[in-house]
């Protein structure tokens, strides 16, 4: 009673450039581009930064590792310094390092966004609005082509439902054009609706 | 026992019930999150299940169906509640004065409330039913059509356009 549904990286595209649209509409263009040398340079420079901070990380997590042991207070320091050898570095394999990698990306990218909510004004004008819109699903775009290959290697991800049945009642015309008819019905409704509070 | 399709329908009806009062604006808001949901679900599921099939073998051996259908129904639940929470993506604008506005509330409320019980009933009845008693083969041949035409079954190939336009909508209101 499955079916696999196919979701392409297509439909993955346009689901998130629709998404980051969304948001640069609401905080415009000046905003965006903020944003945008953030996600273009970020692909490059996270991996260096993440060999170049790999030391850094296991010095700072050994010395958390050591608080939480016990750290000063113990009255042995000896037993929390044993313990602390035998622990292994959080940053070992060149996998380890990728992972840093993308956090720190992740990282460069939240941070522009958010510096830009924070200093940057917000859009003046609809037409400030529609182009941070543009640009949100170009930044939009770009980040999902930088982050894709970090998560999903596959060229697609299958989707298994239990369709079998919709098949044999329902053909996928049929399921089509009732999302149309809604599409079309919405349309309809949201002219009809007077204008914006 | 009070057939599931008759609850089914009862439930639709009230969420048709509920829209005719809030208005469709409100309505396609909703219907906006739990599209979006619903797309998360069906993408998501794959990884997801195993995680919570494994937990929940974990915490209860002999009863991880029912903790298993309680996360998907909770989940679903829980999403509607905060939908319809507050004002969240209402569609901005006022309605306007007209006989046909009462239908179309109506009917955006019915799409809501398809989506909603339409996934509570798709993921227990995909878990066998655990907390209601009900044995899949004794629905009624109603039922047992109704089942396969509920939202992540019918819509799945269409949830993310469906949620893009939602979301265009919204903005361009």
């Amino acid at each position: 009673m499955t079916q696999p549904v196919r979701l392409d990286h297509l439909a993955i595209a346009v689901f998130v450039v629709g998404l980051f649209a969304v948001v640069g509409y609401q905080r415009g263009i000046l905003r965006e581009l903020v944003v945008t040398p953030a996600v273009v340079l970020a692909p490059l420079i996270s991996p260096w930064l993440g060999r170049v901070l790999k030391p850094w990380v296991n010095r700072f997590y050994k010395l958390a590792m050591f608080a939480r042991f016990g750290g000063l207070t113990t009255d042995d320091l000896s037993v929390p310094l044993a313990r602390l050898k035998e622990l292994p570095p959080l940053i070992q394999t060149d996998e380890d390092v990728r992972r840093l990698g993308i956090v720190l990306f992740l990282l460069i990218v939240t941070l522009a966004y958010l510096i830009g909510q924070k200093r940057v004004k917000g859009p003046a004008s609809r037409m400030q609005r529609v182009m941070g819109a543009v640009l949100g699903g170009i930044n939009g775009y770009a980040l999902f082509q930088a982050v894709l290959p970090m998560f999903l290697t596959a060229q697609f991800v299958v989707v298994v439902v239990p369709a079998q049945g919709v098949l044999q009642l329902f053909h996928s015309w049929v399921a089509l054009a009732l999302v149309v008819a809604f599409a079309v019905l919405v349309l309809f409704a949201l002219r009809l609706a007077r204008g914006k509070k | 026992m009070v057939p599931i399709e008759l609850v089914w329908f009862v439930i639709v009806l009230i969420f048709g019930l509920i829209g005719v009062v809030r208005g469709y604006l409100k309505e396609l808001g909703v219907t906006t999150v739990m599209v979006l949901m619903l797309f998360a679900f069906n993408t998501f599921e794959k990884r997801i299940a195993p995680i919570v099939a494994k937990v929940a073998s974990m915490l209860a051996p002999c009863q991880d169906e029912k903790i298993q259908a309680a996360v998907w129904v909770v989940g679903i639940v829980l999403v509607a509640f905060i939908s319809y929470h507050g004002e969240t993506l209402a569609f901005e604008g006022s309605l306007p004065k007209a006989k046909l506005v009462v239908l179309l509330n109506l009917g955006a409320g019915l799409v809501n409330g398809y989506l909603i019980a339409g996934s509570v009933w798709h993921y227990l009845n995909r878990l066998g039913y655990p907390f209601l008693g009900i044995q899949p083969q004794d629905l009624s041949p109603l039922a047992q059509a109704l089942v396969p035409l509920m939202p992540p079954c019918l819509l799945a190939p269409y949830l993310l356009y469906l949620g893009v336009f939602l979301l265009l909508m919204r903005v361009i209101r």
